[in-house]
């Protein structure tokens, strides 16, 4: 890497990256003026202070997309929804940053603010620990996924506010292939696939749930709901699934550790590549472990996915990925949430992108009375 | 005096106007209290039926928690399917967020969360005595209002007593609320018996249910809290509200329906502008008609009236033309017969009259005219027979000449009735014109055994005058006078200025003039003698006038007669030789 102008450098690769520019641009890379020293910026804000519970930032002057109206943003977090909700009806706040399925109704209600919803880049996934002795079994695993109403778990977990997924590519990604094969529930076809496998006719038993299998999952907590409800489709076609209700950062842990039999959790992919790349792809030196897996089906097509020297092989490689991730799935891809962003009626929201989120725009928001003051000049 | 047209105005008032005025106050108040009331009721019947489906919806749930703990309880479940019930229950029915089964110690057997249960049962002795609670309202963190309902489970021979405790999300609750509408701007609300709003059906309220708002300052909560009238009116940020209210049975909550009075008694202001306009139009109709009718009454009336003036002025060619077929036409058709009636009798009076008058000239005629006509014919006779006698021929001379200066006279009288006397106006003495007449009549006086004398003013009296009409004048009341006086009796011709006026004054000491024909002796025609055209006073009268002079007459019965006449003096004289002449 060598600087080749006064806000320029240049980065020398021995072999093309597909990530590169797209890690760059989600935030993955902090510039700094120094070892140490603040966010030098390269967007429309700069970050001023951060503590535990609150962060400052001020627009970035300099902003290749032109100066933001907005001169100085603050971000600080609420206990509850409740709270945060409180706070933007007494002014204290100007927006608020997400609002789950269960009060989006209520909120867009109110006419003093306005919602903006989006399909977020987290997948809610149930993941297997390929080393247990039963969901090692592709044929399990495939199964499973035929054993699971997607749609139901969208309908009744999130009131409709989302999407049943297939595989980890965000449908919104430019390169997602909707030419992929997909599971569709069907029950009998589950139970038959799991006989195929060597899993009988479940056994009754007095004090336990009769299963052909049992497994333990363990489930961040917000997403107990959904828990209940596939274990409730898995216990259809006699699989025991016991859920484990843990916090994120031991949820994280044990992932890390491969400490679990399954797992039900957000799994990001973001706009960029890297991060569905570092979940799947088997562990390598230098790289951070997210999931002690042992899943090594789709190295081969990631590796294209990362190495793609132009948009068409980068396609072809996620396609690829796609299939490899329906043909020899590590896990139920349940659903993309959407959610929702509150703002003020104070503030006007321009320059929003479809299916964008809102806050992508935020540095083209400006303040509704200088709307129309400008209108009445 | 009142006219008739106020009596028809004040007729309409009274009969028309102010009956419909009397009406439409009363129909008025009567709309607006009616309808107003008939808006209340319905708003307080939307209420009341959103309060009993409130209280449906808890009692069901109460019932439907009730059969769970049976279920639970009474089929000899393992822990595992009891927890698997529990947990497709909470599936099946998301309203319920938790459903945990507790012993009667109050330790868990059974629950719908997969971790740690969060309900605990309740406590105090009161909720151990009721077969179930109702906790309070909570907001939970997704801004949903939460209760906790526990079912306490019997204890029976074979199991002991437990508690099956669900935490109920009312949301569905907001949903029933939302579906509350009353008009456009009509909303409902749920208040719990601790004053926490619970669901509001307006969007920009809900936010007083995130944060809890405690709505004991609420006026209509507070009035169904201490069970006075379930509507009230007041006035709030956005104006006039009709709100009514009903509590929820058993659970002390209410429900409050709130719209906006401009809303609310819409139809009522609609209704009352229409029943305005109706009766404006009516009012408008009743004067209207109240007014042409009245006018077309009145105008026949009126001409009634200018028929009757008319006819009392004399007109007796102006007729009543009125239309129509009532009295009034029956009124103005006698009016015009009476009309047509006294035309005729006004002109039989009028033939009589002059048939009488004919018959008054005839007579007068023939008496002036037969005598000198008579004499010319004797006299013609005679100087047939003494033609050689020229002394005679000589008297048949004059009097021929006499008689035809008679019947001349006669003729020029009655000329002079019908048109103005030809004067000549000279400035002239009194007191030598009256002293010439005076002097010619002294022999007719004494031939009347009567005394005639002047008695003059002392100065020459001038007045603008025709010298040979005033003589005649004068000659006339003599002669009158000596036809009047018995012999011995005394004429009198005196003069006198009077300020500015000359007074020539003629009196006798005749039989005089009774009082019922004093007025009528200067018309023509009209005489005391028993022959004559009595024409003579009646042309002295309008020579006199046409002189600018005025006479009037003084008579006693017995003692005399007196007549006056005055001219205005004037300073003009006679010229020397008519004075001298």
């Amino acid at each position: 890497m060598s600087q080749s102008g006064p806000s320029a450098f240049k980065i020398t690769l021995t072999r093309p990256s597909a990530l590169l520019l797209s890690d760059l641009a989600s935030g993955g890379v902090n510039i700094t003026h120094g070892s140490g020293a603040s966010s030098a910026g390269t967007g429309p804000f700069i970050i001023e202070s951060r503590d535990d519970k609150r962060i400052a930032m001020r627009r970035f002057e300099g902003f290749r997309g032109g100066n933001p109206a907005i001169q100085r943003i603050e971000l600080n977090a609420f206990p509850t929804v409740r709270n945060a909700w409180a706070a933007l009806m007494r002014g204290e706040i100007d927006s608020l940053y997400e609002v789950g399925p269960d009060a989006a109704d209520f909120v867009s209600g109110e006419s003093s603010v306005q919602t903006f919803t989006f399909l977020r880049s987290y997948i809610v996934t149930l993941g297997f620990n390929l080393k247990h002795p039963v969901l090692r079994s592709k044929e399990v695993r495939r199964a499973l996924n035929r054993a699971i109403d997607r749609d139901a778990i969208v309908r009744a977990g999130f009131r409709g506010h989302g999407r049943p997924a297939q595989d980890p590519v965000w449908p919104q990604h430019w390169a997602s292939s909707n030419a992929t094969p997909r599971y569709t529930y069907n029950r009998e076809a589950a139970a038959l696939g799991l006989a195929s496998a060597g899993y009988a006719t479940p056994r009754a038993s007095r004090d336990k749930v009769p299963s052909r299998f049992s497994f333990r999952c363990v489930v961040y907590q917000p997403l107990e709901r959904i828990a209940l409800m596939v274990q409730k489709q898995l216990y259809e076609i006699g699989v025991d699934m016991e859920i484990e209700l843990a916090g994120n950062v031991d949820l994280g842990r044990r992932l890390g550790t491969g400490n679990y039999d399954a797992y039900l959790y957000w799994l990001t992919t973001a706009r960029s590549f890297t991060w569905p790349y570092l979940f799947w792809h088997s562990p390598e030196p230098g790289r951070p472990v997210f999931l002690q897996t042992g899943y090594s089906a789709a190295d081969a097509t990631l590796e294209q996915v990362r190495y793609a020297a132009n948009d068409g092989e980068f396609r072809i490689a996620v396609a690829a990925f796609q299939q490899v991730m329906h043909e020899d799935p590590p896990a139920v891809f349940l659903a993309w949430e959407e959610r929702m962003r509150a703002v003020s009626q104070k503030f006007e929201v321009t320059g929003l992108e479809p299916g964008r989120d809102v806050i992508a725009s935020l540095w083209r928001w400006r303040p509704a009375e200088a709307k129309a003051a400008a209108s009445t000049r | 005096m009142k006219r008739i047209t106020s009596r028809f105005a004040m007729l309409i008032a009274t009969a028309a106007v102010l009956p419909l005025v009397i009406y439409g106050v009363v129909s008025l108040w009567s709309l607006r209290t009616g309808t107003q009331q008939s808006v209340r009721d319905g708003n307080l019947n939307v209420a009341m039926r959103a309060a009993d489906q409130v209280h449906l919806y808890i009692s069901n749930n109460v019932a439907v928690l009730k059969a769970l703990g049976a279920e639970l309880r009474g089929t000899q479940l393992e822990r595992w399917q009891q927890d698997r019930i529990l947990k497709n229950y909470v599936l099946d029915f998301p309203e319920f967020r938790e459903l945990t089964f507790f012993d009667a110690g109050g330790a868990p057997i059974a629950s719908s969360r997969a971790g740690k249960p969060e309900l605990t049962i309740p406590a105090g002795d009161a909720a151990v005595r009721e077969s179930f609670s109702i906790s309070g309202v909570s907001i939970d963190d997704d801004l949903l209002p939460t209760t906790t309902i526990a079912v306490r489970l019997p204890a029976s021979e074979d199991e002991a007593g437990g508690w099956l405790v669900g935490e109920l999300s009312l949301e569905q609750l907001w949903r029933m609320v939302d579906q509350i509408r009353v008009g456009r701007e009509g909303y409902a609300s749920l208040v719990s018996d601790e004053g926490r709003l619970l669901a509001h059906g307006h969007p920009d309220q809900k936010r007083n249910i995130a944060s809890g708002r405690i709505m004991h300052e609420h006026a209509m909560a507070a009035e169904l809290r201490a069970g006075r009238e379930p509507s009230k009116e007041y006035t709030d940020e956005n104006g006039t509200v009709l709100a009514t209210g009903a509590l929820v049975k058993s659970l002390g909550w209410s429900v409050i329906v709130e719209q906006p009075t401009r809303e609310a008694y819409a139809i009522t202001r609609q209704l009352e502008r229409q029943l305005l306009v109706a009766i404006g139009l009516a009012l408008f109709i009743t004067i209207v008609f109240g007014i042409v009718w009245g006018r077309g009454f009145i105008r026949r009336v009126f001409a009634l009236r200018r028929g009757t003036l008319a006819l009392a002025d004399g007109r007796l060619d102006e007729r009543v033309a009125i239309g129509g077929q009532d009295e009034l036409t029956e009124l103005a058709d006698a009016f015009n017969t009476m009309a047509d009636r006294l035309v005729e009798l006004q002109e039989n009076v009028r033939r009589q009259e002059r048939q009488a008058m004919f018959g008054k000239i005839a007579a007068g005629l023939v008496h002036d005219l037969s005598h000198p006509i008579q004499n010319i014919g004797n006299s013609c006779k005679l100087i047939l027979k003494m033609w050689e006698d020229g002394e005679y021929r000589d008297t048949f001379r004059r009097t021929v000449d006499r008689e035809l200066q008679t019947v001349k006279r006669v003729l020029e009288d009655l000329k002079n009735i019908a048109r103005p006397i030809p004067l000549e106006r000279f400035p002239l003495d009194v007191n030598r014109s009256v002293g010439e007449v005076i002097e010619a009549m002294l022999p007719h006086a004494e031939m009347a055994g009567l005394t005639l004398k002047a008695e003059l003013a002392n100065e020459p009296l001038f007045i603008e005058g025709d010298v040979f009409a005033l003589g005649r004048v004068y000659r006339n009341l003599i002669i009158n006078s000596i036809q009047a006086t018995a012999p011995g009796g005394l004429i009198v011709a005196a003069t006198s200025r009077q300020g500015r006026s000359v007074q020539i004054r003629f009196y006798d000491t005749g039989c005089g003039i009774p009082a019922d024909r004093l007025h009528a002796i200067f018309d023509d025609f009209m005489t005391t003698k028993r022959r004559g055209l009595g024409l003579g006073l009646a042309i002295s009268k309008k020579i006199v006038e046409q002189l600018g002079g005025s006479v009037t007459v003084a008579s006693e019965v017995g003692k005399g007669t007196t007549f006056v006449l005055e001219f205005p003096e004037t300073a003009a004289r006679p010229m020397p030789a008519a004075v001298a002449g």
